[in-house]
């Protein structure tokens, strides 16, 4: 009896002892208005409207753009998705009335994908265009950047394949798919993403607080701190005076490429699961390698050869699964770029963002089952 | 799974039951099934390179025990172990390093393989060459297949250690786990103490300074440089000494003890003390298979200084494939060298705390913080960078207060936990009998619990994580 007093103290206590935390990390966070950045999860409800918009999307063509940061463009200006769209309505046949329907966030790459691929087949798009970034091979481990809650969207079809694929390099263990997909399977991802973003806003009080005090002391001690941090950032960004990736940046991400790469290359295993997804599900898909700067890594030194070895295994590998391929990845020179992430310039001449898109269409255009559509509208015409 | 994670407290909240559950004969068996289930909830391919690697080793270990040619056997093994942990964690390391050489004979670049390191590898790999070794010496006897595989992945102390004996852990697992009313509380205030350590201290408030200077190495003023230095130092400590109690937590709440693994480093006064008081179980380990047997301190005083420096240096690389980890393992060789050649025969200064004692302690800390520059850098040109930075305009203002009241919170909670670790059995014991304790004790391990929930960010992995 006593033991068992004991015990329901205990418990009772805990609970307590855990609400009272809970209670003044909450008036911590509501006196010092600390925000946080995007999440992976907060992406969500923005896939479910892309997938809404696709099936609603009754026009002659629907096509699926998925990608990265590449297809991103800023606020009022035109984005690869948006130069493609344009540069559609020059072509002849289907494509001519085709809406693009694009989903992309930063570094969202094989690993990702293979994650959310039911979610995107359940949107029905006619076409599937999808960029292969090379940078997103690696050798540098994505971490949190391979959004490691999306594996909670696998589903449990696909559970024991997805366990034996290699997708540690992008945070996503066992353990930690098995936990995610109980969440989303449980309607729990919105507990889950509230309880992230408290653990978000708490970490950055701290942000909040320095300058506070600075404030409070007529300090700029943080300020400089900031600034020193910031312009060496910046410093470290340029490269002969333009803003290009440093020897051991680009190295970082596109070394696993620029070294040749094979099938049983873990990211290209994965980027073959997806692929055959898609096949299953019987969705034309176009893979684009996205452009790279060639001319820039010449230039500090690093030889590009082995580049075409890593793009002619992808081609193995997309046209085994029954998809088609085109590849961009030297078709630019440095004018087109706008930074060391290679992405492309969208308001200078040449305008590195119109011309892929129009590449993109004419690709698209060339489709055979978009040629196929093509034939059967003309014979249903005759 | 990582300790700090809402999935690794689902698996143990269900060992832990089944465990207790199950007759104490069985405990072994269900404890085995579990460690397994653990290292194959991470990368399950791993599971099977572990597996492997433990029956070839078995194999060899029965081999050393029948007495024939036991050396050869004992060599085989090494062999095979540092073999394979050389592919895995040595593999890139060495390819680039010979990559300019490739490049020059063949034209062609060298193709550096790309491995996901094993959870654990370094520490498991280092538990089997001792127990290798204890058997060949006849320190102990060959255990059975079964007590051999459970006594490497014993989950709580498979992916960072502490790095045991097969005297300390197999002969435990022959009762079947100890568990106990005392030992329960013991464990959970070891886990819930431990998981502080590492979410609160060292990952929430900690970090994101650390992160701040060491990713611009250089950029900022002195005073920041030095204070990141600190930071640093408390960081790793906080996150290595926290896994370590969580997982001594976790063995004493299945009935089990594990060593301690640091006792107050940064209050030791010298290189040798600081060696006696961090990562206790890899020093002896280092001690006792590499010094040792390298000749120790029996050939000659030049001879033993050589030893310590390559047994250091070796130490430094088992941290880590990189030149920045042997720079850090020479730099604390080179300070062994140092004590031994100022103090002669190996010191062990007297217990008492004094002025002078305290100068000192604060002295060798400076070092200390300095010798991890190159352990948390990127690179060489990084570590060069960082130590230019401590010259960067005067001390005297453009102090970082935040980070600087952190670090005197961080040190003084390392001197608060010399002074809870003598007194605190009594303490507990006091508060077991008394009619308040399970409500003090219930509320302090609820705010503890739910304080390092909401510190938890990222889950940021501990530092030793993939060693």
């Amino acid at each position: 009896m006593r033991a068992t007093l004991r015990i329901v103290t205990f418990v009772v206590c805990f609970l307590l002892g855990a609400l009272v935390v809970w209670v003044s990390a909450e008036i911590a966070l509501w006196k010092s208005g600390a925000t946080r950045s995007a999440m992976a999860l907060d992406v969500m409800p923005g896939i479910r409207k892309w997938k809404r918009e696709v099936r609603q999307d009754h026009g002659p063509l629907r096509i699926a753009f998925l990608g990265d940061s590449v297809l991103m463009g800023e606020p009022g200006w035109p984005s690869v998705p948006s130069a493609t769209q344009r540069a559609l309505r020059f072509q002849d046949g289907p494509v001519r009335g085709a809406n693009v329907h694009d989903l992309a966030w930063p570094a969202w790459g094989p690993a990702g994908q293979y994650c959310l691929v039911d979610e995107l087949i359940e949107a029905h798009p006619d076409v599937v265009v999808l960029e292969m970034n090379l940078r997103t091979l690696g050798p540098r481990p994505l971490g949190s950047l391979g959004y490691p809650e999306f594996s909670g969207f696998v589903r449990t079809r696909r559970l024991l394949e997805a366990a034996l694929l290699p997708l540690s390099f992008a945070g996503i263990t066992l353990n930690r798919m098995l936990f995610y997909r109980l969440l989303v399977a449980n309607g729990a991802e919105g507990l889950w993403q509230a309880l992230l973003d408290r653990q978000a806003r708490l970490f950055n009080v701290r942000a909040v607080l320095e300058p506070y005090l600075d404030e409070k002391r007529k300090s700029r001690a943080y300020q400089e701190r900031r600034a020193f941090i910031l312009m060496d950032g910046i410093r470290k960004s340029y490269v002969n005076g333009k803003p290009r990736a440093t020897l051991s940046a680009a190295k970082d991400v596109l070394g696993s490429a620029l070294a040749g790469l094979d099938a049983s290359y873990d990211r290209v295993r994965v980027f073959d699961a997806v692929l055959r997804e898609f096949r299953r599900a019987g969705l034309p898909v176009l893979v684009w390698v996205a452009p790279v700067n060639v001319d820039h890594l010449r230039s500090i030194g690093i030889s590009t050869e082995r580049l075409k070895t890593t793009v002619a295994t992808l081609r193995r590998v997309t046209e085994r699964r029954g998809a088609e391929f085109v590849d961009f990845h030297a078709v630019f020179h440095d004018d087109v770029f706008r930074d060391g992430g290679d992405h492309l310039n969208f308001a200078e001449e040449p305008n590195g963002t119109v011309r892929l898109g129009e590449r993109l269409a004419a690709a698209i255009a060339a489709m055979r089952p978009v040629q196929r559509r093509r034939w059967r509208e003309a014979d249903a015409l005759q | 799974m990582l300790f700090n994670s809402f999935q690794f407290a689902l698996f143990f909240l269900l060992v832990f039951a089944v465990h207790g559950a199950v007759p104490r004969r069985l405990r072994p068996g269900a404890l085995l099934f579990a460690s397994l289930l653990f290292y194959g909830l991470w990368v399950p391919g791993y599971l099977v390179l572990l597996v492997g690697t433990l029956i070839g080793n078995h194999a060899l270990l029965r081999g050393i025990a029948r007495g024939r040619r036991p050396r050869l056997f004992l060599a085989a093994s090494i062999v095979f172990t540092l073999g394979i942990l050389g592919v895995f964690k040595y593999g890139a390391f060495a390819v680039s390093l010979s990559s300019p050489l490739v490049r020059a004979l063949s034209f062609a670049e060298p193709r550096i393989p790309s491995f996901v390191l094993p959870l654990g590898i370094s520490f498991y790999s280092f538990e089997i060459i001792s127990l290798a070794v204890d058997v060949h010496h006849g320190h102990f006897e060959c255990p059975s297949f079964a007590r051999y595989v459970l006594f490497v992945t014993f989950f709580p102390h498979l992916i960072a250690g502490p790095i045991l004996r097969g005297n300390e852990l197999i002969p435990q697992f022959e009762t079947g786990g100890q568990r106990s009313t005392a030992r329960t509380r013991r464990g959970l205030w070891l886990f819930t103490v431990g998981l502080a350590k590492k979410t609160i201290l060292s990952d929430f408030l900690l970090l994101p300074f650390v992160n701040e200077v060491f990713g611009s190495p250089g950029a900022a003023n002195g005073p920041v440089h030095l204070v990141a230095a600190y930071s640093f130092a408390f960081q790793i400590y906080f996150d290595f000494s926290g896994y370590s109690d969580m997982a001594r937590g976790l063995a004493n709440l299945l009935g089990y003890e594990l060593p301690r693994n640091f006792e107050e480093p940064y209050l030791s006064r010298n290189p040798s003390e600081f060696w006696r008081r961090w990562h206790m179980t890899l020093s002896r380990w280092l001690r006792d298979y590499l010094y040792v047997p390298l000749g120790g301190n029996r050939s000659g005083k030049a001879r033993t200084l050589a030893n310590l420096l390559v047994t250091m240096v070796l130490g430094g690389l088992w941290h880590g494939a990189g030149v920045n980890f042997l720079i850090w393992g020479a730099a604390h060789g080179l300070l062994l060298v140092i004590h031994r050649l100022v103090r002669g025969e190996e010191h062990r200064p007297k217990r008492s705390h004094g002025f002078k004692d305290a100068c000192v302690t604060l002295l060798w800390f400076q070092i200390v913080c300095v010798a991890w520059v190159p352990f948390r850098a990127a690179t060489p040109s990084d570590t060069l960078s960082f130590l230019r930075g401590f010259g960067n305009g005067g001390y005297l203002r453009g102090w970082p207060l935040v980070p600087l009241a952190i670090v005197l919170f961080a040190g003084a909670l390392h001197v608060l936990e010399r002074f809870l670790r003598e007194r605190l059995p009594r303490v507990h014991a006091r508060i077991a009998e008394a009619g308040w304790g399970a409500a003090l004790e219930g509320g302090l391990l609820g705010a503890i619990v739910m304080a390092a929930i909401l510190a938890s960010g990222a889950g940021v992995e501990f530092i030793y994580f993939q060693f």
